[in-house]
């Protein structure tokens, strides 16, 4: 499948220099090492207090039209989706969310330029560290393996979980939670000193990506399916040690949500009752007898 | 003769940007009025330093003006006046343009003005706004603006609330950024 570039506005690709990194259903995902309206002069002199992180580039997400669709009714989704995506990015961070900055929109075109996250996923971090772990540790077998995990997977999944919860917390649910969407900040590796090196690693900073699907939801039932849908995310692309993960996810869920103020944590096992229901619910479940 | 900032958007690189900051500015009524009464010389968008956090604010209200106009959508009747219009978080022009436009008791000013490349100019942009502005022109950087802030009037435009810090303007320009790439959306 070749990059089709041809449907994002000649105005735009002519004009700058994008890499198409991914495509969805949805939307085509293009890099730029240029910002839209910040010159590379002011980004990378010194002078520049005010734009942070300018190496890592930006992210231009485009929702092409849809041929298929009717006209009319496509554009109004184009536009709805793009506007309610950005607005969401928007919202959650000045909410002090850790999501991607966002920089502008064109509602219109169903264009949205965000900062780029520089690092892998979660998905691409857990494989690469279990990896890592499986090849320094192999001697130590698997209760030294197992250790290891816990000392340098944990932390990281509980923050993952406590990220979630500030985003359930303020009554939006993300709509597609897998671990893919779940980008790590300075998570290059596991450092230079490797799976047996010092213990003060720095835990990479987990930063929520793609709210194409996202919604504002106060229903416990909704944040239980979004948290049903990283669980199902786990369970399939990492079997082996999914359970543990799982859990120390929903651990950094449950302490992280509302801040442990009293009416949160009501909330929060509401969530976790309704958890239980949904996973009874599953694919291949019976819920007869 | 100081001259101010000249660059180039990255998604309209066939256009010129130029951006001057001026201060002890004695004649801002008369540019004002010149201003209301359609001058097409002071074709320039006069905002005040006091509501500008950044050169990346500034850039950021220059970008939706352009993107704007280019999509056919601008809402004032200028370029220029789109500018100044764009700096605002809200569709009210006439409140926008009084917030960050120029004041008659203006003592300091940021002037932009955007160039297409087609535009053949007499006079350099510089040498223009040397003879329109009574004031002394000092260089357009983020060092030079700072001072020049009221973090608690851009605070007050943008209706952000207490708990959002403004310390950084990094961070601080972000929010603003963002309210004008939404405006009319939110």
């Amino acid at each position: 499948m070749s990059p089709d570039l041809s449907t994002l506005p000649s105005a735009i690709s002519d004009a700058l220099d994008l890499t198409l990194i991914s495509q969805g259903a949805e939307a085509k995902i293009y890099f730029s090492h240029e910002h839209p309206f910040i010159p590379s002069t002011l980004l990378a002199g010194t002078i520049s207090t005010t734009i942070s992180n300018p190496s890592a580039g930006y992210i231009l997400k485009y929702r092409p039209p849809k041929r298929y669709r009717h006209d009319a009714l496509d554009a109004q989704l184009t536009k709805h989706r793009t506007l309610s995506e950005a607005r969401i990015l928007y919202k959650l961070f000045l909410a002090g969310i850790s999501v991607p900055s966002f920089i502008a929109v064109d509602p219109r075109l169903g264009l949205i330029w965000m900062e780029n996250v520089d690092g892998p996923s979660l998905k691409e971090w857990i494989w690469a560290t279990e990896t890592e772990l499986e090849e320094h540790l192999c001697e130590e077998g698997e209760s030294g393996q197992s250790k290891k995990r816990l000392e340098i997977i944990k932390p990281l999944l509980l923050s993952v979980g406590s990220e979630i919860a500030k985003l359930h917390f303020l009554d939006t649910v993300h709509g597609d939670l897998t671990t893919s969407n779940l980008l790590l900040r300075d998570g290059s590796s596991l450092g230079a000193e490797g799976a047996t090196g010092s213990h003060q690693r720095m835990v990479p900073q987990p930063v929520i990506i793609d709210f194409g699907l996202a919604q504002q939801s106060t229903l416990p039932e909704d944040k239980a399916v979004d948290l049903y849908v990283l669980e199902r995310a786990f369970i399939s692309t990492h079997p082996i040690h999914s359970g543990e993960y799982v859990e120390w996810v929903l651990e950094g869920y449950v302490a992280g949500f509302g801040r442990g103020k009293k009416t949160a944590v009501f909330k929060v096992n509401e969530i976790m009752r309704k958890l239980d229901a949904v996973r009874l619910r599953g694919r291949k479940r019976s819920m007869v007898g | 003769m100081a001259s101010g900032l000249t660059l180039r958007l990255p998604q309209f690189p066939h256009s010129s940007v130029h951006i001057g900051l001026y201060t002890s500015v004695t004649n801002a009524s008369m540019i004002r009025r010149e201003l209301l009464s359609g001058n097409t010389r002071y074709s320039y968008a006069f905002v005040d330093p006091r509501c500008v956090l950044s050169l990346a604010h500034v850039l950021a209200a220059v970008y939706r003006a352009l993107t704007d106009m280019e999509a056919g959508g601008m809402r004032t009747r200028t370029l220029s006046s789109e500018i100044v219009f764009a700096f605002g978080g809200t569709m009210n022009i006439a409140d926008t343009l009084r917030r960050f436009g120029i004041n008659d008791d203006s003592d300091s000013l940021l002037v932009v003005k955007v160039d297409t490349d087609q535009v053949e100019r007499s006079n350099s942009v510089w040498d223009d706004l040397g003879e329109i502005v009574q004031g002394t022109s000092i260089p357009a950087t983020d060092e030079n603006i700072a001072p020049l802030t009221d973090v608690e009037i851009v605070r007050k435009n943008y209706k952000i609330q207490e708990g959002i810090s403004l310390d950084d303007r990094s961070e601080a320009t972000k929010v603003v950024s963002g309210a004008i790439a939404l405006r009319g959306y939110l």
